[in-house]
């Protein structure tokens, strides 16, 4: 009747819209991260990330944005011209998304894997930039390789 | 026993969580859900010093359940909280 647990899945708009609330009042947060969209540099279930409300973002930051409505992600910019802010999971073949900067929570400053190492998220210069064949082969590779090693659900 | 340091209490939507929170930083990765009754109970105990016996007291008042069956989800719950580290000795 009376309890408590750890393991809490609360719904992303919900979960989201609080961060973005605290994010905006200044404060960091820290998230554990889902998904496969941005192998090979976070691995969803494994890594958590540090975020923080920056007044600029630039191409190469890895941001969580709110895409359409009530629908977040955690990918990283490609491109900004003008008002119109393009974003890509690094893991992602083909696909982008588009937002505005306002629609942009934070940016991660740091990556956490659950040994207490840290790493910062990098601009993914040479990355962002391979085409859609390299990237594939690479993260067929990565997912076959590492992830086998260390075990990501 | 006493609440460590720097835990709040949220309401997201309809779930109650608590998570490690200061000034600067928000950590979701420790974040612990409670239901109605145990919100109850954290909320009330506010940062004052409490036993098993304080917690069974509370759920008597305000639930209606017999003084056998509150002291025994009174001590599950504090041995919860301990063990999620929310709580101390």
């Amino acid at each position: 009747m009376f309890g408590s647990r750890m393991q809490v899945s609360l719904p992303n708009d919900i979960l989201i819209a609080e961060v973005g609330r605290l994010l905006n009042e200044g404060k960091d947060v820290v998230l554990m991260t889902k998904g496969s969209s941005m192998l090979p540099h976070i691995i969803g279930g494994r890594d958590s990330v540090l975020l923080r409300k920056n007044k600029e973002v630039n191409e190469g930051d890895v941001v969580l944005a709110e895409v359409g409505k009530s629908h977040y992600v955690l990918h990283r910019i490609v491109r900004i011209e003008g008002e119109e802010v393009t974003l890509r999971g690094d893991g992602n073949i083909v696909g982008c998304e588009r937002c505005r900067p306002g629609d942009i929570l934070g940016t991660v400053i740091e990556i956490s894997a659950p040994s207490g190492k840290s790493r910062k998220p990098g601009r993914a210069v040479v990355w962002r930039h391979l085409g859609a064949f390299p990237r594939r082969c690479i993260l067929a590779v990565y997912r076959r390789t590492v992830l086998k090693i260390i075990k990501v659900k | 026993m006493k609440k460590i340091e720097g835990f709040k209490m949220r309401q997201l939507g309809s779930e109650y969580i608590v998570l490690p929170e200061s000034s600067k930083l928000v950590n979701f990765n420790k974040m612990i859900s409670f239901n109605s009754s145990a919100a109850y109970l954290w909320e009330a105990v506010g940062d004052k010093e409490f036993s098993v016996e304080d917690l069974a007291k509370l759920l008597l008042d305000k639930y209606d359940v017999d003084p056998q069956t509150a002291g025994k989800d009174a001590g599950k719950i504090a041995e919860s909280w301990i063990n999620a580290g929310i709580v101390e000795k």
